[in-house]
């Protein structure tokens, strides 16, 4: 009968263990979904000789609403919190032609249909960049995507959330860029 | 010092038997024993599941510490990451800003 009750202990102990295990290793596999609008787009990390990849999730986004709100602008802390997810990537290669211009094509024509609107369609010979909008109203995006596709560097952004276009310039002017204005309606 | 003879051997041999017959147990006696048996189970019990809750509590806090200071650097992490998405975003507005430039359009020009 000890040995009986022993060994419940025992089993107790060690579900009580199975469970604080298993609980742990769910909350440190927060999932991190990948982008399917560019599904495959690792591809053109290869030849690149510098990637910069950001993946953030709901989840993460939330996080990272947290730590800006205590340590920098309040502004960034609430876009961050409204935002569905950030996905980037941006590839900056040693020499023009590292990466195939057909398979860039390939993406940017899935912005073409599907709710998608062309803020910005711009090609040159050697260069192309697409902006595109997709739902929400009065300036509020649901959907955001960035295609800029230069001689020697690739830049893939895509993010969802309420975000305005004069929030991303605000923003864009925090980080160097110039304001964006939008043509009156 | 008493000297012991076969008389005496007798003697003592039948002192022993008189002191060490059986005797029945005073009413109470077995059930005094059990209790005390079952009693010191209870509490080897007892023991044991407060050696088992310590321990699970000393587990537990230190999965919440150890969960506490995960979530504070993937905290970190994701504001990091944010801020270098916004400079990303940022930057390649910047370079499509430039690019509008170059070829003629200005800003309000750009549709939303």
């Amino acid at each position: 009968m000890t040995w009986r009750r022993g060994t419940r202990g025992m089993v107790s102990i060690g579900l009580a263990l199975a469970f604080l295990a298993g609980t742990a290793g769910a909350w440190s596999q927060a999932s991190l979904q990948d982008d399917r609008l560019f599904a495959g787009w690792e591809k053109f990390a290869k030849g690149a000789s510098d990637t910069t990849e950001v993946n953030l999730d709901k989840n993460m986004l939330s996080m990272a609403g947290k730590s800006l709100g205590i340590s920098t602008d309040q502004t960034e802390a609430a876009l961050a919190k409204r935002l569905d997810f950030i996905y980037i990537r941006d590839y900056k290669y040693a020499k023009p032609g590292q990466y195939n211009m057909a398979e860039v094509r390939k993406y940017i024509d899935r912005l073409d249909g599907g709710g998608w609107e062309h803020m910005i369609r711009e090609r040159s010979a050697t260069e192309s960049t697409d902006i595109c909008f997709r739902g929400g109203d009065d300036g509020e995006a649901s959907e955001l995507v960035i295609i800029a596709a230069e001689p020697t560097d690739l830049t893939f952004v895509h993010m969802k959330g309420q975000v305005s276009i004069d929030e991303l310039s605000k923003l864009g002017e925090k980080y160097g860029a110039p304001k964006l204005k939008a043509r009156p309606q | 010092m008493k000297q012991f003879d076969g008389e005496s051997d007798i003697e003592l041999e039948l002192e022993l038997k008189r002191k060490l017959r059986p005797v029945l147990p005073p009413d109470g006696f077995v059930d005094g024993v059990m209790k005390r048996v079952v009693g010191e189970r209870r509490v080897r019990r007892v023991r044991t599941w407060l050696a088992a809750t310590v321990l699970l509590g000393m587990l537990s806090g230190a999965a919440a510490v150890e969960k506490r200071d995960y979530e504070r650097r993937q905290e970190e992490l994701a504001g990091r990451q944010f801020n270098l998405a916004m400079q990303v975003t940022g930057r390649t507005l910047s370079r499509v800003q430039e690019q509008i430039s170059q070829v003629g359009l200005k800003s309000s020009e750009v549709t939303q």
